[in-house]
């Protein structure tokens, strides 16, 4: 209830700007008749949204489950990663610069070739959303891994802890706050990472999720349509980012919670 | 019999170093051919001020850290290794946040895959008990915690295994000055329990008067001077009211004074 409370008192003062905004854009285009090809009112994009609700509905489901077995695998894969780091510097020093190169590689420029390895289906943009949403994991994790207090690595090289022990008592549970950051970054990455998978893959294949709706409805100049699916998109990352402080109080509670990384609620 | 089962039977050991010296690349030398006995069984404390290495021979002594040259004998052998039979309470708590308290008092018999998960968890809870915090407190969080019941904590953890060489690195020295007074009397009360060997690091002179039987004072990398202190255990807290007891601290300060003060850190 308390809790409840806090969240309108802080929300209110945000939900003000957006009313406002919208306010303005609507006078705008109105005072000074804008096309709506150029930018469509508010209410026209509402309407247009309406409209198309069960389109979008369907497009915001395929896109969402795309983006989520997308981070899940970046979950999974990158934390894996992560713990290969963290066991030997000389393995950091090699294989560390990929990882970079995984990061700074444009996507829009690989996409073509992974439809051509793996085509024009649910697996290459699940692909294209695990290289964008991996860094942040692999880097956060692999920090957290090794980023462990003096004192209390003196503590398990006093108990004679077996390189087993020290990972799966120490470092791992001490890295969780880490996982958790990461979790925030990639996880709208991830909704990113998927929307541009479709846009690629939408165009030769039988795919509907939002990407592939917005490139056709782009081709017919649906402005209002387009802004629609943006906020449904927007709507997404939101939705995910939410589920990952929730994961983070709930699921990963005796990690992050009283430990200098979340206050207690 | 619970107690019984998990006591550790060997003997207090001496420590000995001989020729001890360490130095690093950036402060330079740091222990200086130091020459070091320590009777079995004993309290002896490490005083000197921050920087002259006191605390680097504890973490030597430990097997924490490596030796430029020179040796330690514990119990008369070369420790390989860290040791099992020695525990170490650091400055801070240093206790797992994500793990109750009495989960991080069993965190050393865990990692020794010790004697059962039952057994074990009632000796965390004896030992908890025993440094004075009640049962109401072994399921909390350590950010639930005062610092000096986490400091209690921290201690019980180091006893759990029951070792016989028992090292302090400036224990209390983050706490105020009635817990300092507080968690000396139950450190003495553990010694008289066991008699084990205890090494202790510190900087507060009256707390090293108090504690132990003999006090090595540290300058510059090398034990300037052995102090005996002439007072019978077991200590009352009125000690430190006695003239004598003053007098010595008092003799022990000037000692520090008199020296040349040379620049902490090279």
């Amino acid at each position: 209830m308390k809790s409840i409370l806090q969240f309108l008192r802080n929300a209110w003062m945000p939900a003000v700007v957006f009313l406002g905004v919208v306010a303005i854009w609507q006078i705008v285009v109105i005072a000074f008749k804008i096309h709506p090809i150029v930018l469509p009112s508010p209410i026209a994009v509402l309407q247009s949204g309406w409209e198309r609700r069960e389109v979008l509905f369907r497009g915001a489901w395929i896109t969402s489950l795309a983006a989520l077995v997308g981070f899940v695998t970046s979950v999974l894969v990158g934390t894996l990663i992560a713990i290969l780091f963290s066991q030997s510097a000389r393995i950091r020093t090699a294989l560390y610069p990929y990882v970079i190169f995984l990061q700074t590689v444009p996507i829009v420029a690989i996409a073509p070739l992974l439809i051509i390895w793996s085509g024009y289906n649910f697996r290459t943009i699940v692909l294209v959303t695990v290289i964008i949403s991996v860094f942040p994991i692999i880097a956060n994790v692999t920090a957290g891994l090794i980023s462990i207090d003096k004192n209390l690595r003196d503590l398990f090289t006093l108990y004679s802890a077996s390189r087993w022990q020290t990972l799966v008592k120490l470092r791992i549970p001490a890295a969780i706050p880490h996982l958790v950051i990461g979790m925030r970054i990639s996880c709208g990455l991830a909704v990113v990472g998927a929307i541009i998978g479709e846009l690629f893959v939408g165009s030769g294949g039988t795919y509907e999720g939002l990407g592939t709706i917005m490139t056709k409805w782009q081709a017919r100049n649906l402005t209002s349509a387009l802004i629609a699916a943006v906020l449904v998109s927007t709507i997404i990352g939101v939705a995910f980012f939410v589920g990952v402080n929730l994961f983070s109080r709930t699921a990963l509670r005796r990690w992050t919670v009283g430990t200098n990384f979340e206050s207690e609620p | 019999m619970i107690l019984s089962e998990s006591q550790n039977n060997s003997p207090a050991p001496n420590v000995d170093c001989s020729q001890l010296t360490v130095s690093f690349p950036k402060h330079g030398i740091v222990l200086d051919e130091l020459d070091m006995h320590v009777q079995s069984g004993t309290i002896v404390t490490l005083l000197g001020p921050s920087g002259c290495g006191k605390s680097t021979l504890l973490r030597c002594v430990a097997g924490l850290q490596d030796a430029t040259r020179g040796e330690i004998r514990i119990g008369g052998v070369a420790p390989q290794g860290a040791q099992s039979d020695i525990s170490f309470v650091f400055q801070d708590p240093t206790l797992l946040p994500w793990r109750s308290i009495r989960e991080n008092v069993l965190l050393p018999l865990e990692l020794k895959r010790h004697t059962s998960r039952t057994v074990s968890r009632q000796r965390a809870s004896e030992i908890l008990t025993t440094v004075g915090l009640a049962s109401a407190h072994h399921k909390k969080r350590p950010s639930e915690l005062s610092g000096g019941m986490k400091m209690r904590a921290s201690i019980a953890r180091a006893l759990v295994t029951d070792p016989s060489l028992l090292l302090l690195d400036e224990p209390f020295a983050a706490l105020d000055d009635m817990l300092r007074s507080k968690l000396n009397e139950l450190l003495l009360d553990l010694w008289a329990k066991r008699k084990r060997t205890i090494l202790f690091v510190t900087h507060n002179i009256a707390e090293s008067v108090f504690l132990s039987h003999r006090i090595a004072l540290l300058m510059n990398g090398k034990i300037r001077e052995w102090i005996d202190v002439p007072f019978e255990h077991p200590r009352q807290p009125e000690l430190r009211s006695d003239p004598t007891f003053m007098k010595l601290c008092a003799q022990i300060a000037s000692r520090f004074a008199s020296e040349p003060t040379q620049s902490q850190n090279p």
